[in-house]
């Protein structure tokens, strides 16, 4: 009874208040939590049942030469947004941002204004744009990274590297070609939203890398070479490649002019799309006489020393075929038909042969179908065969000089390769490795086609050097001996001739009795029309320099060597 | 020593039972709060260390008599002043706000935090010794400059959260002896009315700082994202909850200060409506109500007015504390009595019960005496 006298009624009263309010309060806050834990909860089902979808975004693959410098490889790109209800300063936001954006100050502030959460400002800025965006003391701008294809050597390689567009798909080139082993797979997989659930992770299969045959140095000196010889010619466009004839690698592979692959999407002349080496053809002209010299020689048709009677004109199918002087040397063996080059002389040994012989030499050579090497695009050039509507009987004249047929570069040098490596054509290739470590994929070399027999190779390259000492001394180069020989092809627009506009090209491999490279030069419509004069000193000059690069040893020095060699056996 | 024992006779128990149970759910959460983050790792450990020193203090306080402190109380409300005067000359700054006073490197005090528990004891005798004069309004006008000194301090240290703390103190404390329902009603109008002719004659930034003095943060990102990452908390922890340590806003992050603030939304995510919050607030419920229950059986009135002081700071830091979490009310920054890690606010609180059973266990001596 003490407590009531310590509480009186006044005090009771009011603690019987406060004691209300506290209970209203807790009636409030347990309200509260029922409505936020037991009310707007969704059903059990909903959120232990619930599923969302994780995708893995494999990187591409890298591109390497074949010393393991970068040559393409994965860059950054910064995607500019806006969340306007962020942005507290948008005077001051918008003045600092016009300039870096290239935008209106008005359209950025029209943009602040939006009620959205989301405004896209600009779809793709450089990594420098986005790092002085960032830098900016406002708030409210985002910055969201998108892959971009870089390629640290420029312009370098473009043709054959090709390309990555926005998606992520390769246009032209290596990109092209190897999309799927450089894009990797993406995963994806829905996983369940419980907590309760094991999460299995979603790996992407991530993109290969791939190295080349192609070593940058070399490379580097080709393009260097091509560029110089467009600019001594005169010449508007031009290809050079090189290749080991003995396994079908490509060492360098330059084109002018190029696109820069990295801004491809500048590029405004869309031709400069088409791959010069493997989609673009051209009339090969006499650097054909080779391989018909081959074909007549390995069908047993003509003996280098076989002669024949030049009358300065023959007449095939109602065609007159005219030499390009237009001399009639009368009496001529088959060296000096190469070496000058004898249109007469082709024609005429292509009939002895007859078009069954010919044609089948011709498609073993690789006319007509692609070489199959690992670019996109690869055309297969145009040989019509008897039978088909579009040959007639001139053609098999006509194509024993290298006209009235299309090939693509890579088809020629390919063909031509034949007679530098005994007889047998190997398989062009430029990507040497998939991938690394074990799993890597190595190429073998693996043989084409052989059209001709290893004797043959020897004896038509023995002429070749002959043909080159004697009429086309420009293409020599010091120490070496070289085979080749010169093309100059007319260009045909809309089925005619053109007076004045040629494609001057030379085709040499060296050294001639164990050759390590096949280089094709090709100059398109330089101001000295004849091959002899354009492709083949720029043959010369490329080619002294390449061999102290490539390490090829002058024929003495390889000689003596053979020699202290068989001595020491 | 029979006449000791039966002091302890009236110990509460229970209330001694209720407060180390919340504490010991507390440091379980703070150990899933801090999960992760090896800043933080060493906190749970800490917070015992700061318990077990606590359950030593309470103890030791009970076995004082509450009338040494209550006989003494002129000289504790000027050491209170002194040291929040203290804290605003040479105070340490944390965070923009000069609360602290460095004792030793890396170990500060907070002088206001104690100071809840100390202006309700000299608070409750000053208003004892005046209990004839409450009638008088200038009465009131004397207790509110009393507890207006230290208000004023701690509010431009700047703390709002504890100055509204101190002016709730005053008025449960006041209220429960005996103001006047005219002198409450009189100091309301007055405010208001004074309120009413000053705003217009304020400049345009003046007007601005008054919104945001009464909803403190609200145009703070940091607080706007804590505050949905509370909710989301909250509402994703539905009944039974998603798991101790197993809560996604908690443990991956999304929810910050969770070992402090916003340690109610990380106990009703990962245990729920049912093993969270209700547990939390029910034992906050019976702790409140077995100290209501000292209130009662305190013969005097400063050992009433005491204990009612405590039950109200207790009562208004857990309104708060849970209010925020739930949306009610803005963002202060007032930790959940018991539950939310800091060890002056723990050692405070403990005293506080410390003083509440002292109070119990001289029910006794009263009757005899």
């Amino acid at each position: 009874m003490n407590n009531k006298q310590a509480l009186n009624l006044s005090q009771l009263r009011r603690l019987w208040l406060v004691l209300t309010f506290v209970i209203i309060a807790a009636i409030v806050i347990v309200g509260r939590l029922m409505a936020f834990q037991v009310f707007q909860v969704a059903p059990w089902p909903e959120w232990i049942g619930g599923e969302h979808t994780v995708i893995a975004q494999p990187e591409r693959g890298t591109i390497y030469d074949r010393n393991g410098a970068i040559l393409a490889a994965n860059g950054v790109d910064y995607q500019v947004s806006v969340a306007p209800n962020m942005v507290t300063e948008p005077e001051e936001l918008s003045t600092a941002l016009a300039p870096i954006l290239q935008q209106s100050r008005y359209d950025l502030l029209d943009a602040f204004e939006q009620e959205r959460q989301f405004v896209m400002l600009d779809g793709r800025v450089t990594a420098p744009v986005a790092a002085a965006i960032d830098n900016l003391p406002y708030y409210g701008i985002q910055l969201d990274p998108i892959p971009r294809r870089f390629y640290p050597q420029g312009k370098m390689l473009c043709h054959t590297l090709g390309y990555v567009d926005f998606n992520g798909d390769g246009g032209g080139g290596l990109e092209g070609q190897y999309q799927q082993e450089l894009a990797g797979e993406a995963a994806s997989a829905s996983l369940n939203d419980s907590p309760l659930t094991v999460q299995e992770s979603v790996i992407a299969r991530e993109g290969s890398d791939l190295t080349l045959t192609i070593d940058r140095s070399v490379q580097s000196l080709v393009e260097h070479h091509l560029t110089q010889a467009l600019d001594t010619y005169g010449a508007v466009s031009g290809e050079i490649i090189v290749m080991d004839p003995r396994t079908g690698a490509i060492l360098a592979m330059a084109a002018s002019p190029c696109y820069d692959p990295y801004a491809y999407y500048d590029t405004e002349d869309e031709s400069l799309f088409l791959n010069p080496f493997v989609t673009r053809q051209y009339e090969p002209g006499s650097v054909m006489k080779l391989l018909t010299m081959a074909a007549a020689i390995d069908s047993g048709t003509v003996t280098p020393q076989t002669t024949y009677y030049d009358a300065g004109v023959l007449e095939v199918g109602g065609h007159l075929t005219y030499n390009w002087d237009l001399s009639a040397p009368g009496t001529t063996d088959m060296t000096t038909l190469l070496a000058r080059s004898l249109n007469v002389g082709a024609a005429t040994i292509a009939t002895w042969m007859g078009a069954d012989t010919f044609y089948s030499y011709m498609q073993r050579f690789g006319f007509g179908r692609p070489t199959g090497i690992d670019v996109m695009s690869e055309a297969s050039g145009l040989m019509p065969l008897p039978g088909s509507e579009l040959w007639t009987e001139s053609f098999l004249a006509t194509n024993a000089y290298g006209q009235a047929l299309a090939v693509t570069p890579i088809q020629m040098i390919t063909a031509v390769s034949a007679l530098a490596n005994d007889g047998d054509i190997m398989q062009p290739y430029l990507v040497e490795k998939i991938g690394s470590g074990d799993d890597a994929f190595i190429h073998t070399p693996t043989i084409l086609s052989r059209p001709i027999s290893a004797e043959t190779a020897r004896q038509v390259t023995s002429m070749a050097v002959t043909a080159v000492a004697r009429e086309v001394p420009q293409a020599l180069v010091d120490d070496y001996t070289v085979a080749g020989k010169t093309g100059t092809a007319q260009i045909a627009e809309n089925g005619v001739y053109l007076q004045d506009d040629v494609i001057g090209s030379f085709i040499g491999w060296l050294p001639a009795d164990s050759p390590e490279i096949i280089v094709l030069v090709k100059l398109d419509r330089p101001e000295t029309p004849w091959g002899s004069y354009t492709a083949a000193p720029a043959f010369s000059d490329l080619v002294s320099e390449l061999v102290v690069l490539l390490d090829i040893p002058p024929d003495n020095v390889r000689l003596q060597a053979d020699v202290i060699a068989a001595r020491g056996n | 020593m029979l006449s000791k024992t039966s002091v302890w006779r009236h110990f509460d128990i229970w209330l001694m039972a209720a407060v180390l149970l919340l504490t010991s759910y507390g440091i379980l959460m703070i150990r899933s709060a801090v999960t992760g983050a090896p800043a933080f790792e060493g906190l749970p450990r800490q917070q015992i260390i700061w318990a077990v020193a606590g359950i030593i203090i309470s103890l030791i306080v009970a076995a004082i008599d509450y009338r040494y402190l209550t006989s003494s109380h002129w000289y504790i409300y000027l050491g209170l002043i002194v040291a929040l005067a203290f804290v605003m000359v040479a105070g340490q700054i944390n965070n923009d706000a000069r609360r602290w006073i460095q004792v030793t490197s890396g170990f500060q005090i907070q002088p206001s935090e104690f100071g809840r528990i100390f202006i309700i004891i000299t608070f409750a005798q000053f208003l004892a010794n005046r209990q004839k004069y409450i009638h008088q309004f200038s009465n009131t006008i004397i207790t509110l400059i009393y507890i207006g000194v230290p208000i004023l301090l701690i509010f431009i240290e700047p703390d709002l959260g504890m100055s509204m703390l101190y002016i709730v103190i005053w008025f449960v404390m006041i209220w429960l002896a005996g103001l006047p329902l005219s002198h409450f009603l009189a100091l309301a109008v007055i405010g208001m009315v004074t309120a009413v002719i000053a705003y217009p004659s304020l400049a345009d930034y003046q007007k601005e700082r008054i919104t945001t003095f009464l909803n403190p943060e609200e145009a703070n990102q940091d607080d706007i994202f804590n505050i949905d990452q509370a909710e989301i908390s909250i509402g994703s922890g539905g009944l039974w909850g998603k798991g101790y340590m197993q809560g996604t806003q908690s443990q991956l992050g999304f929810l910050r200060v969770q070992h402090t603030d916003f340690i109610f939304s990380m106990i009703t995510e990962e245990m729920g409506l049912v093993f969270g919050s209700l547990v939390v607030l029910s034992l906050m419920g019976f702790i409140l109500m077995r100290i209501l229950r000292a209130a009662a059986l305190s013969p005097d009135p400063a050992g009433k007015y005491i204990c009612t002081g405590i039950a109200a700071v207790l009562f208004f830091q857990t309104l708060v504390s849970v209010g925020m979490n739930v949306r009610l009310l803005p963002v202060t920054g007032l930790t959940l009595p018991f539950v939310s890690y800091g060890g002056s606010s723990l050692i405070t609180l403990f005293f506080a019960i410390g003083v509440v059973q002292s109070v119990l266990m001289r029910q006794r001596k009263q009757e005899f005496g």
